[in-house]
């Protein structure tokens, strides 16, 4: 078959007939027509293009055009017929068929040995919402959709400035996908951008159906427990990344983008530390990690003083524990295993099932639950509180992957503890840590900048004021890292 | 208000990240030589020298201080980045493979003491179920997985804050307790069993040479080895006024010496230090035996992942050793870990320094 576009249209015809399957594929339409005298038609997918824009500036002036062409060459004639912005010719009809499946109108026309193609996609998405797991109480409350141009003119609306650079490429052999690799041109690091670019190049699949499964091709150790990449919804919290010095991927069809390389503390970040006032930012972000550390290790800690070391308890306390436990049939490993399964089996029910009724399902389940094992002494009280506890800290944690990574991590910590006490415990804290600081986010050390140290913004534990942070994070080219000179609070000479 | 902060040039921000893996490798160290020099006070020289450890520590420690800053001066004068490129130039490739042989093998003998603690700690101190043999897997086990390239040494530097936090808590409740009465008899139980416990502690200095296996930083090397030094005598200090000549140098067997340092504090704090004992000597272990990996590749430069594994594997293998004769071994094996390379380390840079003349 040949690969290059003839002057016959009856060739081209047969042949993009035959490429784009036409005799099945019913939405694949065609329209045929005579402009300047010849024969010509064009191509596009129903329900992609738009059908006013095809009707008023593609058919309409051509079909006015009954005389023959004042221009020499036909496709010069044409293009000054057609009065779309986004117009372009292809000579092969690989790039023809690639045009008219990714929503493009492509118009063949009788002695034109090209195919001219208009963007004048246009297609049923969802409106720009607010984001449905990153809310935030100070800030914009608008989220990513589904389309790659929303996506990026959110982004572009944030961030005018022409160094904000969108490298549009597709991923995926069989049926590629569209995305955007977008990074800002001053503070991104050249061998980060190398990086991602080699990565996306090196990705052999025939499809890419989600942006998760696009983070899971990417990321540098996928056998790890910790998310790698982090995803966002939010457009300030995309456009924060950038200014930082980060990749980020949007993805045609996600409504998250991709943002790379990350540390480990970045994702205890959210964008209410920087709208709000430092002190609040500050302190939020120590309850966060607060509630991370209760998520993995409260329940392990629970078994561990109450089976191990029971000595290091307060007299009255252990009493009690002991009075209940004896009530009880299980043993106290074997409840808090059951009362954690609980909590995960409630929160999976509360996520699948739509809308306000997951709400009251997960509160619901959880408060007649635990009164009815209580109440058949199948697990003793203080045992509610501690699964309580360590649950509301898993909510604490602002990235939901690293919310599942701790809840996973918590299982692991309380089988240390059932095993070897608070020793194994210690032990296994340290291997966990010394296995964090050697991850690694796209080549850059994850547990940057505290190990190793880094030159960077000092917003990492602690949210600094805005004026001290005059330095992108140091995921960013470390030659470009001032954000500003001088003082950020130029009218203040005290 | 301050509205201003600190702008460093590109060139220093790049330095700054190399400084950053320096001082993980040096955080690394200093663990490694506290851990090592504790040990040592706790189990060689304090049975012997009783209220007279903390000082008796020192003395032990200052042949490896001399030697330090001996080499240092050597090196100087030399004009040899290193003790490798020292031996380099007096002995030629031999010489760096004899000073990196020297390094594994004291780094060796120091993993094996410190695994061999603490296994004893958990079988003896503590009283966990298990063999020692069944237990130095399970720790081996949990060793492999931490072993990772540089992620030991960045995450010892990680962990250095909240080591040093538990440090400080019980050194706390050691201050509590403390009694000046505790520091008498000075000189212990007199000068025959100090100077058995200088015979047992004096190898106790050989750690202080390992810095000088790499290329200098541009900070100053003479005060390396004050930091740990210091922090380890603070240390055993606190224990010698919190403790009474009596209980300290009756003891014998190596899981009750490790215990005793912590048997005395509430129930709490107590539980608290053994986790601080257990987690420093797990570092520890996994520090000798990656830097011993090290030093064994370090002369061809090559980089052979699987190294480290065999030597925790076989470290652990030892464990199925009777070991009360293995720490007997190990004992006589330490008091020449710093005569040996010093011979060696001295007597290469006189080469190199006749030579360069």
């Amino acid at each position: 078959m040949p690969e290059k576009i003839s002057s016959s249209l009856e060739q081209n015809l047969s042949v993009l007939e035959a490429r784009l399957f036409r005799d099945v594929n019913t939405d694949m339409t065609r329209r045929d027509f005579r402009v300047f005298r010849r024969e010509a038609a064009v191509y596009f997918v129903d329900g992609l293009v738009s059908s006013d824009f095809l009707q008023h500036y593609i058919l309409t002036p051509c079909q006015e055009q009954t005389d023959a062409p004042l221009a020499a060459d036909l496709q010069d004639a044409l293009l000054q017929t057609i009065h779309v912005g986004d117009a372009k010719a292809v000579s092969t009809y690989a790039e023809a068929v690639d045009a008219i499946v990714n929503g493009k109108a492509v118009l063949v026309a009788d002695g034109m040995p090209a195919a001219l193609c208009f963007d004048i996609r246009y297609f049923v998405r969802r409106g720009i919402a607010p984001p449905l797991t990153e809310s935030v109480v100070n800030g914009p409350h608008q989220g990513f959709n589904e389309a790659l141009r929303d996506n990026i003119t959110l982004l572009r609306r944030i961030l005018h400035t022409p160094e904000l650079i969108g490298e549009m490429r597709t991923i995926g052999e069989a049926s590629p996908t569209n995305i955007c690799v977008m990074y800002l041109k001053n503070a991104v690091d050249g061998q980060t951008l190398q990086r991602v670019k080699n990565r996306l190049a090196g990705i052999r699949v025939d499809q890419v159906l989600s942006i998760g499964a696009l983070e899971q091709l990417m990321e540098d150790k996928p056998f790890a427990l910790l998310p790698q990449c982090c995803l966002t919804e939010r457009p300030d919290r995309a456009a924060s990344f950038l200014l930082e010095g980060q990749v980020v991927i949007v993805m045609d069809g996600a409504p998250q983008v991709l943002a790379m390389p990350i540390s480990f503390l970045h994702l205890f970040h959210t964008p209410d530390d920087t709208s709000m006032r430092w002190q609040y930012g500050t302190f939020l972000r120590m309850i966060r990690l607060l509630g991370a550390l209760c998520t993995l290790l409260l329940p392990g800690l629970f078994v561990a003083a109450v089976t191990f070391h029971p000595e290091a308890l307060p007299v009255t306390l252990l009493t009690a524990i002991l009075e209940s436990q004896a009530q009880v049939p299980l043993s106290i490993p074997a409840e808090t295993l059951l009362m954690l399964l609980m909590f995960n089996l409630i929160n999976e029910a509360g996520t699948r099932v739509p809308g306000v009724v997951g709400n009251s399902l997960g509160t619901v389940s959880g408060l007649i639950l635990g009164q009815a094992a209580v109440e058949a002494k199948l697990i003793h009280p203080l045992l509610i509180i501690v699964v309580a506890v360590s649950s509301l800290g898993s909510y604490a944690i602002p990235d939901y992957s690293l919310g599942m990574a701790f809840r996973i991590g918590q299982l692991i910590f309380l089988a240390a503890g059932c095993i070897f006490g608070l020793y194994g415990m210690v032990l296994l804290s340290a291997v966990m840590v010394v296995r964090l600081c050697g991850m690694t986010s796209l080549g850059a050390p994850f547990a940057a900048p505290v190990a190793p140290v880094r030159t960077h913004n000092p917003d990492v534990f602690l949210r600094y004021p805005l004026w001290h942070q005059r330095l992108r994070t140091w995921l960013g080219n470390p030659f470009s890292m001032e954000r500003t000179r001088g003082r950020m609070r130029g009218w203040d000479r005290r | 208000m301050k509205t201003t902060s600190t702008v460093h040039s590109p060139e220093e921000r790049l330095a700054q990240r190399e400084l950053g893996e320096r001082l993980a490798l040096r955080s690394q160290w200093r663990l490694l030589a506290c851990v090592s020099i504790l040990r040592t006070a706790v189990t060689r020289i304090m049975p012997l020298a009783g209220a007279a450890t903390w000082w008796m520590t020192l003395v032990c420690l200052l042949p490896g201080l001399v030697l330090y800053w001996l080499a240092c001066l050597g090196l100087r004068i030399t004009k040899a980045a290193s003790l490798p490129e020292g031996a380099r130039l007096a002995l030629g490739k031999a010489g760096v493979w004899l000073v990196c042989a020297l390094a594994a093998v004291a780094l060796a003998v120091d993993a094996l003491s410190t695994i061999t603690a603490l296994i004893t700690l958990f079988t003896e101190g503590i009283g966990t179920q298990g063999t020692q043999w069944t237990l130095a897997l399970a720790a081996a086990g949990l060793l492999l997985f931490a072993l990772n390239g540089e992620a030991l040494a960045r995450g010892v530097y990680f962990l250095r804050v909240p080591l040093l936090a538990l440090l400080g808590a019980v050194l706390l409740e050691l201050v509590s307790g403390a009694r000046l009465d505790h520091l008498f008899p000075v000189l212990g139980d007199g000068v025959s069993s100090l100077w058995a416990a200088f015979q047992a502690g004096a190898g106790a200095g050989w750690m202080f040479l390992l810095p000088l296996l790499q290329a200098p930083t541009k900070e100053s090397r003479w005060r390396e080895p004050l930091p740990p030094v210091g922090l380890c005598i603070v240390v055993l200090l606190c224990l010698n006024l919190a403790l009474p000549h009596e209980l300290l140098s009756n003891q014998n067997a190596l899981g009750d010496c490790l215990v005793l340092t912590v048997a005395h504090l509430p129930a709490f704090v107590r539980l608290l230090a053994l986790c601080l004992w257990i987690a420093a000597l797990f570092l520890a272990l996994g520090s000798s035996v990656s830097l011993c990996a090290g030093q064994l590749l370090a002369p061809n430069g090559r980089r052979v992942v699987w190294l480290p594994g065999v030597l925790v594997l076989a470290a652990a293998a030892t464990q199925l050793l009777d070991i009360r004769e293995l720490w007997t071994q190990l004992g006589a094996l330490e008091r020449w870990l710093l005569a040996v390379p010093g011979v060696g380390a001295g007597v290469s840079l006189l080469l190199c320094w006749r030579k360069r003349k």
